[in-house]
């Protein structure tokens, strides 16, 4: 054993073992390209050494040449393997240079095996000997191959794409990576150029190009070996954070999903999963996700998604789950387009949550406010009962005087037709109005939901106006009402918007009552207000709220009256921003006070 | 000419007072066909202008009404020269309303829906007390009209009488001889056209008047 094998053989040595692990890694792992160009750069770089060492213990030109020729080939690979790596790795350099110095170095293996010994020699004559760390070492004599100038071009070549990418590269932020690559090409360039000055003056017998490109391998596996370890310790948070994140799904009863479009695919974790009903490992399609869903809210999802999908915007929709069992789940999901790299949407993404327990809690909420309602308009009606029995009894009063009336006029000989006629046709009518006043109601008694619609204001405004008519009569109290012909309908629920006013009538009637009568007076005015909502205030000349309670008179169980349920006023608010709209007390400066409030103008908006 | 007379040659009529058109019309009908003579108005203040006067009968008027109410009708008729009686009809009837007017007088308080019987009782009470009323009034203005033809001395000596003196203490008060007392005593009870101290007891009753305080207050 000597020095120059044990040096070289070594260093071909590190280099296969570079290309071996690389290999290994480029065959895992399909995106590893520069791993496959790493891996044939280090396997041609070994394979260059070997050749040196093979070429330093030439003994006849015929064998020096033989190969220097092959040493050719294997500085080809490595120099074009390594023009690819680089555009690969640091995602830069120009494409022409790049192809310009593959084309050039595989054009230099034509002289290479046509016509001469190889592409460095036209003839090698005769083969020295010269020593190296001691050793003697063969060293080839003869005349220089004129092709040889298209090595050194390719080099030129190489030098100017290598420091362009490198700049580029830094530019990029890759600015270590660019550093070190560029740094050992540029480096093992110039050691190249040295060593072949060094040669030129007779201290280096020969270029010692296996121990340059071996420099450039050292540094292109450093780089990749800092990536890998770099890429375990991302799977590491990776898996760190994923069941960070597992942790805060199950916690807030979610499920994470992934639709990729394109396979038609739905990946979904095992929260998402358990909520959809899937068994661990049943592949997951979005039109067998879609068949998991209530079929009412079937189409609404699809559309959703594919709206997402179309628009690119943001997808959110709640719908009913059927699980195995039958049961129903309410299900949340809110998810984000993704783009593929050609920018076309190519994933769903998002999560899912369980609101099953929070739409319960919402229906009931919305029940009891519903029953309260009831219970208040109820009560309202009771503070009405007096004048509502009044009315009713009226034409039913009217009904029995006439019946019998008749019964003595029948009796009579002959009966009086004309009377009779007169008669029933009056029953009638009195009739009629009985079932009004039971009709006018028993709509405001009705336990309902709320059934948004187009409500003609000027219309309900009568009705309710009709319901304390006697009321207000026998307070001797006058009414003013001033609603513009061509107000536009507003959208909302007839029945509860009957209510409100109802119950600010009432209390304004209240405030006024025991009031000299010129003061009796309260005014009902319903106006556009120009923003697309329509105000509608109630006015009375009363004393106006406490000021200690002003800020309180919305809030439930707080009455100003002796016999007041408190709830009139909290329930008014309920069904104002029930309907979108705002409901707000004043005190006028001159006394009395002022209640308004906004609802929104039905989109069909045309004036009723 | 008394207008008083008049009552002689009208029916006694009942009023119905309401503000709906339709319960006055079939209560008319009811009321007709069972034999009254009946006028309807659709308002108190209406009823109070256009009434006649002095027509016997009574009132039948709703609660409730626009502008003047049942009960403040009863109370314009009952400060009027020529008051009737009262049966309120309601809608509704509720307790307090109900109390005060049967103190003040109602003849009754009844619901629009009441039956027939009670209604036609109620106002063939009310026509009865309106008669009697209306008697008790004619013969008061009657017997009053009697005591304001005696003379002063007559009046004076009626008082001492009503008060239960004997001749011989009136001629001791009056400072006159008992033989004048005697004369004006017997005139004055011709004039009065009673014939014993008990007769002319109860007619003192009738025509309201008092003689307590001395001879003064029989005028």
């Amino acid at each position: 054993m000597n020095w120059i094998t044990v040096i070289w053989s070594m260093s071909a040595a590190v280099c296969l073992s570079f290309a071996a692990v690389h290999v290994l890694v480029a065959l895992r792992s399909r995106d590893a390209r520069a791993s496959l160009l790493f891996a044939i750069s280090a396997g041609a770089a070994g394979a260059l050494n070997m050749l040196e060492l093979v070429a330093l213990r030439a003994e006849t030109p015929a064998a020096y040449g033989e190969a220097l020729r092959w040493m050719h080939v294997a500085a080809a690979v490595v120099m074009i393997a390594l023009v690819w790596f680089v555009r690969e790795y640091l995602r830069a350099g120009r494409l022409l240079l790049a192809q310009a110095i593959t084309g050039l170095r595989v054009l230099v293996l034509v002289p290479n095996f046509v016509g001469y010994p190889n592409a460095t020699f036209s003839e090698i004559s005769a083969i020295a000997t010269s020593s190296l760390l001691g050793e003697p070492v063969s060293v080839p004599v003869g005349e220089e191959n004129p092709w040889r100038i298209l090595v050194h071009v390719s080099m030129l070549l190489l030098l100017i794409y290598v420091v362009d990418a490198s700049v580029q590269g830094w530019r990029q932020g890759d600015r270590r990576r660019a550093l070190t690559i560029g740094g050992a090409i540029v480096g093992a360039a110039l050691l190249s150029v040295l060593n072949s000055q060094l040669m030129v003056l007779g201290l280096l017998p020969g270029p010692l190009t296996g121990l340059v490109f071996l420099l450039i391998v050292i540094a292109m596996g450093w780089e990749l070996g800092l990536d890998l370890i770099k890429a375990g310790e991302l799977a590491r948070s990776l898996s760190d954070s994923q069941q960070r994140v597992e942790l805060v799904t199950r916690a807030a009863d979610m499920g994470l999903w992934e639709w990729a479009v394109g396979r038609d695919e739905v990946w979904v974790d095992a929260g998402a999963r358990v909520l959809a009903g899937f068994g661990p490992s049943e592949r997951v399609t979005f039109d067998g996700y879609l068949q998991r869903i209530h079929a009412d809210d079937r189409e609404a999802l699809r559309e959703a998604a594919m709206r997402a999908l179309h628009a690119g915007e943001e997808f959110q929709q709640e719908y009913r789950m059927v699980g195995p069992e039958g049961n129903m789940r309410w299900i949340a999901a809110q998810g984000k387009v993704v783009r593929g790299s050609d920018g076309q949407p190519a994933r769903l993404r998002g999560v899912s949550m369980d609101i099953t327990a929070r739409r319960r809690d919402e229906l009931e909420l919305q029940r009891q406010r519903e029953t309260l309602a009831q219970l208040q308009r109820a009560s309202a009606i009771g503070q009405l009962s007096t004048v509502l029995a009044h009315e009713l009894n009226q034409p039913l009063g009217a009904i029995l005087r006439n019946a019998e009336a008749a019964e003595m006029l029948l009796d009579t000989e002959p009966p009086d037709l004309d009377e009779l006629r007169a008669i029933v046709a009056d029953i009638h009518r009195d009739d009629q109005r009985a079932a009004e006043v039971i009709g006018r109601m028993r709509a405001l008694l009705q336990r309902r939901s709320m059934q948004f619609e187009a409500v003609d204001l000027q219309n309900l405004i009568a009705q309710v106006s009709a319901l304390l008519r006697a009321e207000i009569q026998a307070c001797h109290v006058t009414l003013d009402i001033s609603v513009p012909d061509d107000l536009p309908r507003v959208r909302g629920d007839l029945v509860h918007l009957q209510q409100v006013l109802l119950n600010l009538l009432l209390n304004s009637l209240d405030a006024v009552r025991d009031l000299a009568e010129e003061r009796r007076r309260l005014t009902v005015e319903a106006s556009p207000r120009g923003d697309g909502q329509i105000e509608v205030v109630v006015h009375d000349q009363g004393p106006g709220f406490p000021p200690e309670r002003f800020s309180s008179v919305f809030d439930p169980f707080v009455s100003t009256r002796i016999e007041g349920t408190g709830l009139g006023l909290a329930i008014s608010r309920t069904i104002v921003e029930a309907h979108g709209g705002h409901i707000q007390a004043e005190n006028d400066p001159q006394g009395g006070a002022t209640v308004r409030f906004t609802l929104e103008a039905a989109h069909d908006g045309g004036p009723t | 000419m008394n207008p008083l007379n008049r009552t002689d040659d009208v029916p006694p009529t009942v009023f119905v007072v309401d503000d709906d058109a339709s319960f006055i019309r079939s209560l008319e009908r009811m009321l007709r066909a069972s034999g009254y003579a009946v006028r309807g108005f659709t308002s108190a203040a209406d009823f109070l202008e256009r009434r006649p006067a002095g027509v016997a009968g009574c009132v039948v008027a709703d609660l409730k009404m626009p502008g003047m109410d049942g009960m403040s009708l009863q109370q314009a008729l009952a400060q009027s020269d020529d008051p009737l009686p009262v049966v309120f009809l309601t809608g509704h009837g509720d307790i307090p309303t109900s109390v005060t007017a049967m103190r003040r007088g109602a003849e009754d308080f009844l619901t629009k829906t009441a039956p027939r019987d009670q209604l036609l009782g109620a106002i063939e009470r009310a026509l009865a007390r309106d008669a009697h009323e209306r008697h008790m009034r004619t013969q008061q203005r009657e017997l009053r009209a009697r005591i304001a033809a005696l003379t002063p001395r007559e009046r004076e000596v009626l008082g001492h009488v009503l008060r239960g003196e004997r001749n011989k203490q009136i001629a001791a008060d009056l400072g006159i001889d008992e033989r004048s007392v005697k004369r004006h005593r017997t005139r004055l009870m011709a004039k009065l056209r009673v014939t014993s101290v008990a007769a002319l007891t109860r007619l003192a009753v009738e025509a309201g008047v008092a003689f307590d305080g001395g001879p003064a207050e029989i005028t």
